[in-house]
């Protein structure tokens, strides 16, 4: 009996394969969560090309380090932007260095959902770095290469968006594309995440997008940003996230 | 510490920079970093007849080394090219032997304006050390900082009231766990720098207040009644003359110095600190007010003017601060407060004399046996009696469509320097930003209570490709020329463009 049993599973698992290992809305979410966290800090250079509706194109191009919710970015181009520095040690505590003003300023959360340094980023769209924590997911759909989650502003959320839909590699977890939707359930914008270059992370290996291109869902306008330099586990300790180093010109 | 002191802090910062960029010019990508800006700024009045107020034109650079990884020297400066026209005199005319001299045809001014080396974990990983002429930046306010005192005001433009002057200073930061201490030395004393503004209606208005409060006590009832008799009534309808106004600084010495610390934290999410400074008001608050009349040309009785010298002096004060900063938990708001205790030090009192020049004090001392070879007291002030508090309380917020709203409460601007003008006002601006932070337009208003004069601040601002900002406005202002506000003069309009680089 015993045996037989046995070999109807084996049977089963061979006839449907997508059954026997078929994921959970949650368990997805929850390897995502682990695939984009697959480090302890990270520093990168970000390029971010702003494409004007009339084909001009500007640059910002910044340094950034992460830790956890801690994050540090120092704004090197362009020039009239240079040396300004944010520091969100959590998602309540942010501080801006103004090189003109000579002067580090408390800045409160509500600039967390506003459009970043004229790109279609929002500091809330970087600063997303569990998605479970903050949202409840369902599987949508599947295809033979991703997932379609879509995930829903849990109700103590302090996000914006009331919905994301995130498009999961069914193979190393990571977010290849998110649509984000206000609170009217209208479609703002979209996040394309590609070139991903694979490097060594705490558990195996970490697949990090070094493209990231957001489109404004209604004006078509484009951010591209280009993450280079990219470095993880440096060692940096919570102190480098400190007012001390925000004043600190880049070198 | 003298003044040659001071100047060898910002010299030793200077030449450091200096001979960093030349000796090691090789690696000057690697370590040395140039940042700058031209700008050209042109202002007109936008009342009566236009007239063009305001041209400058900038060129500002910022030189940064780093000849080791503790070490960081920085040395900024910008040459200003200024009109033509700002070097005329009152009818608008240079002299010969001006327009003959390159300085007065094609004016240029150079200032230094930040020149300092800091090093980093000085025997202490946690302690920084920044010698050198600096900008010490006190306060968590925005723009308006009651405890913000250790370097002068520069009030030389209407447009950036709030500015402050860098100076020679040594300052210390040492850093340990959520705490940050921070001691300053100011070797040595440095006035504010006042604006190029008329200033007769404001020593017109004080002068007519003062005239219905003198009184005469010369200590000889005789001469008291000789003086109301003779010529007092005279002097109090007497019509403003000449005004020159000097101001005495301090002995230049170690007794002159100033010095602050600091104690910052943050205590469940909120930024607070403390602080303390032994400073100078920079000011000025009249010592000495000689009121000359001649009555031996016109006769007593008839004495139709009077000329007004006017002595001020800079008077030590003990600041004690305390500030906070704070994200309003469940609003997003960010908060903000500061308050400012001032102590003077030196209480002295405001003389008024009346100097009838010396042929008539002679005689009339004789008379009361009394020395009033330097003239009479008329009058006298306590301006220093009491001391006097200023705070500001402010918070913004972002409104959906990116509407950021800043308002704040304000006791006491920075040219309020005794108990007696301190005074309340509110600011608020508007910031709203167009076509992805393309163009953003402004609007920022300031009203004073005690004389309900106003300023309106519309600014346009574009960025129409990087490193350009071009920005075009209006200053405003409402109130007579003896109002906080309407001292500035006449409504102008203002054009700036600055490319960075």
């Amino acid at each position: 009996m015993k045996r037989r049993l046995s070999v109807f599973v084996l049977a089963l698992t061979m006839v449907m394969p997508s059954l026997a290992l078929a994921e959970s809305a949650d368990e997805i979410l929850a390897k995502t969560d682990k695939a984009i966290n697959n480090y302890n800090d990270m520093s990168m250079t970000s390029i971010m090309h702003i494409k004007e509706s009339s084909g001009a194109e500007k640059t910002r191009e910044m340094k950034i380090w992460l830790k956890g919710e801690q994050r540090l970015v120092k704004f090197t181009k362009p020039a009239t932007d240079a040396g300004i520095s944010l520091l969100s040690t959590d998602s309540s505590t942010n501080y801006v260095y103004l090189p003109a003003y000579k002067k580090v300023r408390r800045v409160a959360s509500h600039v967390r959902n506003q459009t970043f340094m004229g790109t279609d980023f929002s500091q809330e769209d970087m600063a997303i770095l569990r998605y479970g924590d903050d949202f409840t997911p369902t599987l949508k759909s599947e295809d033979e290469n991703t997932y379609t989650l879509e995930v829903t502003r849990k109700p103590d959320a302090k996000i914006s968006y009331s919905k994301l839909q995130l498009i999961v590699n069914k193979k190393s977890y990571v977010v290849e594309r998110i649509d984000y939707f206000d609170n009217g359930g209208d479609k703002v914008k979209t996040e394309v995440r590609s070139d991903f270059k694979e490097i060594p992370g705490n558990e195996g290996v970490y697949p990090v997008p070094t493209t990231i291109t957001m489109t404004d869902a209604k004006t078509g306008h484009e951010t591209v940003l280009k993450q280079e330099d990219l470095t993880i586990n440096k060692g940096l300790d919570d102190e480098f996230f400190s007012q001390r180093n925000l004043k600190r010109p880049v070198r | 510490m003298s003044r040659i002191s001071s100047s060898w802090m910002v010299a030793v910062a200077v030449v450091s920079a200096a001979v960093v960029s030349m000796v090691r010019p090789a690696a000057a990508q690697e370590w040395v970093t140039f940042r700058g800006y031209v700008e050209t700024d042109n202002r007109m009045t936008i009342e009566g007849e236009s007239e063009f107020t305001f041209n400058e034109n900038t060129f500002g650079m910022t030189v940064e080394a780093f000849p080791s990884d503790e070490v960081r020297l920085l040395g900024s400066f910008q040459i200003d090219a200024l009109n033509t026209q700002e070097r005329t005199d009152e009818e608008g005319s240079i002299t010969i032997d001006e327009q003959q001299r390159r300085d007065s045809t094609d004016p240029v001014r150079l200032e230094l304006d930040e020149a300092y080396m800091m090093v980093t974990g000085l025997g202490l990983p946690d302690l920084d050390v920044k010698i050198g002429k600096q900008r010490i930046q006190w306060g968590t306010a925005d723009q308006f900082n009651p405890t913000d005192n250790l370097n002068p005001d520069d009030f030389h433009d209407p447009l950036l009231f709030g500015k402050k002057t860098p100076t020679p200073a040594i300052q210390a930061q040492y850093y340990l766990g959520d705490f940050t201490f921070t001691a300053v030395y100011l070797p040595q004393f440095y006035p504010s720098l006042l604006p190029e503004q008329d200033l007769r209606p404001i020593y017109e208005k004080n002068y007519e207040e003062l005239a219905g409060e003198f009184h005469i006590n010369t200590g000889s009832d005789r001469l008291d009644v000789l003086f109301k008799g003779l010529m007092l009534k005279a002097i109090q309808q007497a019509e403003l003359g000449d005004v020159a106004v000097r101001a005495k600084l301090p002995q230049n010495g170690p007794s002159s110095a100033g010095a602050g610390g600091k104690i910052a934290t943050n205590v469940a999410g909120v930024d607070v600190s403390t602080s303390y400074a032994y400073v100078y008001d920079d000011f000025g608050v009249p010592r000495r007010v000689n009121l000359t009349v001649d009555p031996l040309s016109t006769g007593f009785q008839f004495i139709d003017s009077v000329d007004l010298e006017i002595n001020n002096e800079f008077y030590r004060m003990h600041v004690i601060g305390g500030d906070f900063a704070m994200n309003v938990p469940g609003l997003d708001t960010g908060l903000w407060g500061e308050g400012a205790y001032f102590i003077p030090a030196d209480r002295f009192d405001t003389d008024y004399f009346l100097d009838m020049g010396p042929d008539v004090n002679d005689i009339l001392g004789s008379i009361a046996h009394r020395d009033i070879s330097d003239g009479v007291v008329i009058s006298q002030d306590h301006p220093l009696d009491d001391n006097y508090f200023k705070c500001t309380i402010g918070t913004d917020y972002t409104f959906p469509g990116a509407w950021f709203i800043n308002a704040q409460y304000i006791r006491g601007l920075p040219t309020d320097n005794t108990a007696e003008t301190v005074s309340d006002y509110i600011f608020a601006g508007v910031d709203k930003p167009f076509v992805h932070d393309q163009i953003k337009v402004r609007f920022f208003a300031g009203y004073s209570f005690v004389d309900d004069s106003y300023e309106l601040l519309p600014t346009v601002y574009f960025f129409p490709v990087d490193a350009i900002e071009l920005q075009m406005g209006a200053l405003l202002v409402g109130g007579d020329l003896d109002t906080k506000f309407g001292a500035f003069g006449d409504d102008i309009g203002f054009f700036r463009a600055k490319a960075f680089f």
